[in-house]
């Protein structure tokens, strides 16, 4: 079996000699195999190729000058016996004159090479015949969509079908496709291919990737097909897509969406969190005017169960963390009657439960009272006895406005996960980040640390105060900064010092991700890190202006979900235009 | 807190404000060059005084004089700069420099606040931060060839766009060959003509002849250096050894270049032999690591031979055809192409030097040189010379971690047959 991996790749020749090839898009369990071979440091996709081709016996591979990772799996693919046929064509980053003419001596080189191993002659008319001309169409769309299909663009390195397949799974249409594996080739040989090289020149003057030293970048392909949203999709290590990214994302009016995935374990309940905040957002753009109310929700009950909301008294908004459960219990005046915070504990739907049945305790309610719950945060879909999930990102939006209706920007910190929302006067998501690829920056990282010096979480903030002598914590790696910790311990530093070095490097890590989204006053901090004292303070510094906190940090999310509970009191808006 | 440190710390606080570092980090370069000229430190070597100084102007002139320079990559044919009597402003020297003030982190910062990836390399962020926030002066245009990894074309082109200066980039195609050469060739006579019409200058063929001369004559002497070095128990420093490159890469074909190699080679010749042990370094040097400062700078039990990068190529040019001798240059160069070349060539180059160890270093985002630490160490240990693969971050000190650098180098030296 022969495996490639770029668009670019003229695989049609390999057609010529009726060999059998495919592409190769891995989800592997760990680079296990791979690792001795290649630094982990590089591209997660080149090295889960490797791994897979070990795995399934892949014994020839054919590869593009693609970048440094790939020109590295190339070296150790040829010096591994186990492959058995390692090719490597010329990918010019230019498409001049020059540039096209030395691509068509690549590809003919290429074939001369394949005549030389392959036991098959080639056969030219089977070659022209196997050149795709045609558009494949698209798979059938939902007869009944809940709105307007999503109008959705995808750009960036490789995206694999899987998660390709998981974005058509919502109501959107991919209007576009310039990534590593757009499979549309009938898109490539528009005109007339008679000869290898107008093969070879169609198939360098395909749309650019992002590779390519292309002056207009990928903007201009992209908004010719007037997306209504861009998600920028990115491999680990691979960092092509920033340039382009940076400069797209001062300029393009649709909004953008940049998920990066590892190709071997899928984070796909963040990646679910993030895209559908995106569609909401979306989704609220379109009817800018009338933003109080979100369309785009998960919605689980029956059409006679919304009719019932009228008579709507308590609802319930709960929200479903990775390290605890809130939940606040709301009437219609907007009163909050009860809250309640537990530990989510290993099974999450049985402590989104428990805090439930806490707060209905402290409330002197029974479920059966309450006539609307709308669930939220990581373990969203889990709270089956919710009528609708939304994701925590507009539900952190909502509650923070409504606890202040000047707040613009809200950090929140939790112990998964940090995030940070732009919102608008009405409400409205302007634009948001996360981070949730690594424990720094979050509340993970501060109990790791708290575990090194023997200290429990609390403490934290109060001894931060009594920090004297500075302290950094320069390492953003949790593993780094652990080392870090123990050699400064070793050198007997004062503890509180220690402390306050580690919030500040929360903190400046923060403060990185609120300058993506571009700060504006007011700025409420959330989560449960917003009880550290010594994040405050070094954060409020850092970002120079006072951060507003809330009585409650850990609830935000589950009031905004509370309100949106009660928003569905009303009859229900129809979701399409 | 010395001048020095206290200088550095107002050059920082003006940072985040555009444009304010620049005359600090310029006046920065010319004040060290000032130094070096009048009053250097006559306790090293004075080919080592030599080189301290030329290092310093290389790097003050373009900043002095932004509007006849251009940013340039390591790899990108300054030959012809130095025929149009422009000057390289060359970028990873730039970032270096701007660590030299503790700056870098704020411009590594600001580029990935702009949306670029994290895992960048750090000199190549620094490089961006720093253009972005002003701190760097703007040049006539960006020149910067393909080879050795893919930041190279994509930073420039970046950094022109939101500059709103030119880029004249040469894709070097990766496998070596006459086909290639004739691709980069037609390249170099298009950057001819864009760099005429920029600068509004004449080229003259006579002008680059005398370029490439001069460069085979201090290639000549740097094969010299690396004869004598074998024998020899010779100081470094692990800046100089960075700031090394500008004499060996953009700064080549200039006078002051191969004069200093001139004083090398005699200072060299003069040195005791060798007694200590020699250490050999792969890619680029995390000058600031205070384990690694107080075992290499100017120290002669651990002897710093050098670093790969500063004798990767020493073959003359031909001089009949000047532009073409430049094309095969970059791509015959045994940094492009399979990584089989490069590690035969490291061989080589360690039966000449024969050095008791290597460092090979990983730099935070440098795919290319990562990807094949395993091969290179395999194939240093199987001649039967140490190799320790090190990772971390030579641009961004806050990538560098110093008690893991500590224990892996000090374990490694002690290890050393
Ligand atoms: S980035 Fe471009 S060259 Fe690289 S694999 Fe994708 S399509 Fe091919
Ligand atoms: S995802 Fe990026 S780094 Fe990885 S193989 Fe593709 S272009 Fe190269
Ligand atoms: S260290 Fe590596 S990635 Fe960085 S500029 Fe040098 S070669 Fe490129």
């Amino acid at each position: 079996m022969i495996g490639y991996l770029c668009k670019y790749t003229p695989v049609e020749i390999l057609h010529g000699f009726s060999e059998t090839f495919e592409r190769i898009e891995p989800i592997t369990q760990s680079v296990c195999c791979a690792d001795g071979m290649l630094h982990p440091n590089l591209c997660s996709y080149a090295r889960a190729v490797l791994e897979t081709c070990l795995e399934k016996k892949i014994t020839g591979l054919v590869l593009t000058n693609c970048c440094d990772s790939v020109r590295r799996l190339y070296d150790v693919a040829l010096n591994d016996p186990r492959f058995t046929w390692v090719e490597f064509i010329d990918l010019p980053r230019k498409h001049d004159a020059s540039a096209v003419a030395y691509f068509e001596g690549e590809v003919h080189r290429f074939l001369e090479r394949a005549r030389r191993f392959f036991p098959r002659s080639f056969n030219e008319e089977r070659f022209f015949r196997s050149i795709p001309r045609l558009r494949p169409s698209n798979p059938e769309p939902d007869p009944n969509p809940p709105f307007p299909p999503v109008r959705l663009a995808l750009t960036g390195a490789r995206i694999h079908p899987d998660l390709k397949a998981w974005f058509m799974s919502y109501p959107v249409s991919i209007v576009a496709d310039t990534t590593c594996t757009n499979p549309d080739r009938g898109d490539i040989f528009q005109g007339e291919i008679s000869s290898l090289k107008t093969y070879a020149r169609a198939l360098l003057n395909q749309t650019p990737c992002m590779r390519m030293n292309r002056a207009g970048g990928l903007a201009e392909p992209l908004l010719r097909s007037r997306p209504e949203g861009i998600v920028y999709q990115t491999v680990k290590f691979c960092d092509f897509y920033g340039y382009d990214y940076a400069l797209l994302r001062g300029e393009l009016e649709p909004p953008l969406l940049k998920i990066e995935t590892d190709y071997t374990t899928g984070s796909v309940g963040q990646l679910k969190t993030r895209f559908e905040a995106f569609l909401e957002s979306i989704l609220a753009r379109r009817e800018p005017k009338k933003p109080s109310s979100i369309p785009f929700g998960l919605l689980k009950g029956e059409p006679e169960m919304r009719n019932d909301l009228q008579k709507l008294r308590v609802v319930a908004g709960i929200d479903v963390g990775s390290t605890s459960v809130n939940v606040v219990l709301m009437d219609e005046n907007h009163r909050i009657l009860a809250t309640s915070i537990v530990k989510t504990g290993p099974k999450s739907g049985l402590g989104a439960r428990n805090a439930l049945d806490e707060a209905l305790a402290t409330a002197r309610l029974s479920l059966s009272d309450i006539r609307y719950i709308v669930s939220t945060g990581y373990g969203r879909a889990v709270a089956s006895f919710s009528h609708e999930a939304v994701t925590e990102i507009t539900c952190h939006a909502r509650g923070a406005l409504w606890l202040d209706r000047n707040v613009r920007t809200v950090i929140d910190i939790g112990g998964q996960d940090s995030k940070v929302m732009r919102i608008d006067s009405n409400g409205e998501l302007k634009d948001f980040v996360m981070n949730d690829k690594c424990a720094a920056g979050t509340g993970k990282f501060l109990e790791m640390m708290a575990r090194t010096l023997e200290l429990e979480i609390e403490d934290l903030g109060p001894a931060s105060l009594r920090a004297k002598e500075k302290v950094m914590i320069s390492s953003m790696c949790t593993v780094f900064a652990e080392s870090e910790v123990i050699s400064l311990i070793a050198q007997n530093k004062e503890t509180p010092d220690i402390i306050k070095g580690l919030c500040d490097s929360v903190a400046t890590r923060t403060a990185a991700l609120v300058s993506r989204v571009g700060k504006e006053e007011r700025v409420m901090m959330t989560g449960g890190v917003a009880k550290n004292v010594g994040v405050v303070n070094s954060l409020s510094e850092r970002l120079q202006t006072d951060l507003v906190l809330p009585p409650e940090p850990q609830i935000v999310g589950a009031i905004g979900a509370a309100l949106i509970a009660l928003e569905r009191g009303h009859p229900p808006r129809p979701l399409s235009e | 807190m010395t001048i020095q440190a206290l200088y550095c710390k107002m050059t920082k606080a003006r940072f985040s404000e555009f444009g304010k570092a620049q005359k600090w980090i310029r006046r920065g370069a010319s004040l060290q060059h000032f130094r070096w000229k009048y009053f250097p430190d006559r306790s090293i070597p004075s080919s080592l005084q030599a080189l301290n100084r030329v290092v310093f102007q290389y790097l003050a002139e373009p900043l002095c004089h932004p509007a006849r320079s251009a940013y340039v990559n390591l790899f990108a044919p300054c030959e012809i700069l130095h025929a149009f009597d422009l000057y390289p402003m060359f970028v990873e020297s730039l970032a270096t420099f701007l660590n030299g003030f503790s700056c870098e982190d704020l411009a590594v910062d600001q580029s990935e606040s702009s949306g670029l990836s994290e895992t960048l390399c750090s000199f190549h962020k620094t490089f961006i931060g720093g253009a972005e926030r002003g701190a760097l002066p703007k040049p006539l245009f960006a020149m910067a060839s393909s080879v050795l990894c893919d930041a190279n074309t994509k930073t420039f082109l970046h950094v022109a766009k939101r500059l709103g200066i030119p880029a004249l980039l040469i894709d070097v195609p990766y496998t070596p060959s006459p086909e290639a050469v004739r691709y980069v060739s037609d390249q170099l006579q298009d950057v001819v003509k864009q760099v005429e019409d920029i600068s509004g200058k004449p080229f003259r063929i006579d002008r680059l002849r005398e370029v490439l001369a001069l460069e085979n004559e201090t290639k000549r002497l740097m094969a010299e250096c690396l004869e004598a070095l074998a024998l020899k128990a010779f100081p470094n420093h692990l800046t100089l050894e960075m700031g090394r490159l500008m004499l060996t890469h953009t700064g080549i074909g200039r006078p002051e270049s191969s004069q200093c190699f001139q004083a090398l080679v005699r200072d060299i010749r003069n040195a005791p032999p060798r007694s200590g042990k020699a250490i050999f370094w792969i890619q680029v040097i995390p000058f600031f690591d205070p384990t690694l400062r107080a075992r290499f700078n100017y120290a002669s039990d651990y002897q710093l031979l050098g670093m790969d990068i500063n004798f990767d190529d020493l073959e003359p040019l031909p001089l009949d055809d000047p532009l073409f001798s430049l094309a095969k240059k970059i791509v015959n160069h045994v940094f492009n192409g399979p990584f089989n070349r490069r590690i035969d060539w490291i061989l080589g180059l360690m039966d000449r030097l024969k050095p008791d160890g290597v460092v090979y270093f990983c730099q935070w985002g440098c795919k290319q040189s990562s990807g094949g630490a395993a091969m290179m160490a395999d194939a240093l240990k199987t001649k039967g010379i140490p190799c320790l693969v090190l990772d971390g971050d030579a641009a961004d000190r806050r990538n560098m971690p110093q008690g893991q650098t500590k224990t892996r180098v000090e374990a490694f030296l002690e290890m050393l047959p």
